[in-house]
């Protein structure tokens, strides 16, 4: 498929983002008709109606878009910058990283929740800094394979911690699970300016490195003599990866999967350009956290599943799926 | 010219390359022979500014090639590796790839840069593959797909390791055509071949490294009667005539025969 073919993805998906972000503003405990909901942004609406679509919904919807966008394109970056395709955020240890952030606390502060958000962005940039340290240090040339064996020990070492401090501090733990379960019931605008703003930029840049990217595909010698700095590209991609991720951390909590599914399903639609790849996987991103979210509080209503439980049950089955259909390529 | 002074790589405790002095003109086909482990490859990755922590000093008629960016170095020197990953892209995009150097910020090819690529692809006779994937093509077609590549990425000076190794007849014959093509173009040639017969014939210069060392430089004739070819390789040339009376030189082994 030419890449002009391609383009039409992006307003088909964009098209089906806006019909399921109404979707997610219109369904929930209380169902309220389409026009009302258009309303409320045309001549004001019904104030029941506005209050709950303006304060509670919105603030939810645009934070699963800005989720589905950030980790997507995380996975993809890092998925490009590493060659391998079973990569995620959480194996390079932003997820652990935040986790355990997160967890010291709650240890030692039980009672700064307004603060947890900015300890899980911290935790998740400085553990990829520590596996970058590690990976660099010990790799030398091979740091592409070595940073993932990094990430593995570093995220390993942080997971024990983790368990480690759940067994000292027990109270701490029931904080803890909702945080890591990921989800985005209590999300509020205020939350989504600065996640917003990264995520915006982040994904700006993804797309503005996406020509140099495309040139991995051919090996680091080639590349280079193509004129790209591979090291510095990687981690460029690697930080770019991280800070998106994390700054979902900050108030969705540990969504899992997104990045390793979701680059997946884009390069089956849009194939391996990444100047495509980039904000396809950004709108089917986007456009399959709302739905898990809208999933969560419908299909079991009025319990509500968070949007991370249904990302697991759907990733952990793909996740497998990819390793069945790759199976002999990474002997 | 591209020059290379004192160039030293050491790799753990293995010296591999012992303040080797190398050159190669315009206009020229320089062959690098030696047996496996010489140096050949590692050399070739310093001309090409691929190999880190080595000593010595490359230019390129007189521009040291250090003082370089990435991008001024992408312009000057192409290198072809020896193995060639198959990304799943087709060959245009391929042989696009070829013109990264000379694209701004998004990487957008112009339509000069796409008639650049079709010409390419022609030249490399894979224009009929230009759809197919790269990782669906043959050993031989993969090869034309990254010389298609090299021609699209069009810079004086082209570096090749072993560009015939695995290929049959037909695709070797293509690959001499398209490097005796690149020489008349004006371009420095330097390519690593391991048959000695087909060096001879292709090359204007020959330079031998045995064990990090070089040991020869000069034209396939001076190398022929330089004993080398007994000392280093084990084999004997013997020039002989075919049926239609083309002469050519044919190498054996020295316990099969060889004098």
């Amino acid at each position: 498929m030419k890449i002009k073919k391609k383009r039409v993805l992006i307003p088909f998906l964009f098209l089906l983002l806006a019909v399921l972000g109404l979707s997610g503003l219109a369904l929930g405990s209380a169902r309220f008709p389409l026009d009302e909901v258009i309303a409320v942004f045309t001549d004001g609406g019904d104030p029941t109606v506005r209050l709950i679509v303006l304060q509670l919904r919105l603030p939810r919807v645009a934070g699963a878009v800005l989720a589905g966008v950030g980790l997507a394109v995380s996975g993809l970056l890092l998925q490009s910058a590493t060659g391998n395709y079973l990569c995620s955020p959480n194996i390079i240890g932003v997820n652990s990283g935040a986790g355990f952030a997160v967890m010291v606390l709650l240890c030692l502060f039980p009672m700064a929740f307004a603060v947890l958000p900015l300890a899980a962005f911290a935790g998740a940039l400085f553990t990829t800094f520590l596996v970058l340290g590690i990976s660099v240090s010990a790799g030398g040339h091979q740091s592409k394979s070595t940073v993932l064996l990094a990430g593995v020990a570093v995220s390993s070492l942080l997971s024990a911690g983790i368990s480690f401090l759940s067994q000292l501090v027990p109270d701490a733990l029931a904080s803890y699970s909702a945080f890591s379960i990921g989800g985005f019931s209590g999300v509020q605008g205020a939350d989504l300016v600065f996640p917003a703003i990264m995520i915006g930029v982040g994904t700006g840049l993804a797309w503005g490195l996406a020509p140099q990217l495309n040139l991995l595909c051919l090996g680091d010698e080639l590349a280079a003599t193509l004129g790209v700095k591979v090291k510095a590209l990687r981690v460029i991609c690697l930080i770019l990866a991280s800070a998106l991720c994390a700054a979902v951390v900050t108030y969705a909590g540990l969504l899992g999967f997104v990045g390793l599914i979701v680059p997946h399903l884009a390069r089956k639609l849009a194939g391996h350009d990444l100047r495509i790849l980039v904000p396809v996987t950004a709108l089917l991103g986007a456009n399959l956290v709302v739905l898990s979210d809208l999933a969560g509080r419908t299909l079991f209503s009025p319990a509500e599943l968070p949007a991370g439980i249904l990302m697991a049950l759907l990733g952990a089955p793909f996740f497998l799926f990819i390793l069945f259909q790759r199976r002999g390529r990474y002997a | 010219m591209l020059r290379a002074q004192q160039i030293s790589l050491r790799l753990g405790s293995k010296t591999i390359l012992k303040q080797v002095d190398f050159q190669a003109e315009a206009g020229q086909i320089t062959v690098l022979l030696g047996r496996n482990g010489s140096g050949k490859t590692s050399l070739l990755r310093c001309l090409a500014m691929t190999q880190t922590r080595w000593r010595g000093q490359v230019t390129l008629d007189g521009c040291s090639l250090r003082s370089l960016t990435p991008q001024e170095r992408s312009r000057r020197i192409a290198l072809l590796p020896q193995i060639l990953p198959r990304p799943p892209i087709t060959v245009r995009t391929l042989t696009g790839y070829g013109r990264q150097p000379y694209l701004g910020w998004g990487g957008q090819l112009s339509a000069a840069d796409e008639q650049k690529v079709q010409r390419a692809m022609e030249q490399a006779e894979i224009a009929a593959h230009a759809e197919d994937l790269v990782c669906h093509c043959s050993g031989g077609e993969r090869q034309l797909a990254y010389f298609a590549m090299l021609l699209a990425q069009d810079t004086p000076v082209v570096l090749l390791d072993e560009p015939t190794a695995s290929l049959d007849m037909e695709y070797r014959r293509v690959v001499y055509a398209l490097l005796r093509r690149m020489k008349a173009e004006g371009k420095t040639v330097v390519l690593i071949l391991h048959e000695l017969a087909d060096a001879v014939e292709l090359a204007d210069q020959v330079c031998v490294l045995d064990q990090g060392n070089r040991v020869f430089t000069g034209t396939p004739e001076d190398f022929l009667i330089s004993g080398l070819p007994q000392s280093v390789f084990g084999l004997c040339p013997k020039q002989v005539k075919d049926e239609t009376g083309n002469e050519f030189i044919l190498f054996r082994p020295l316990n099969q025969g060889g004098e």
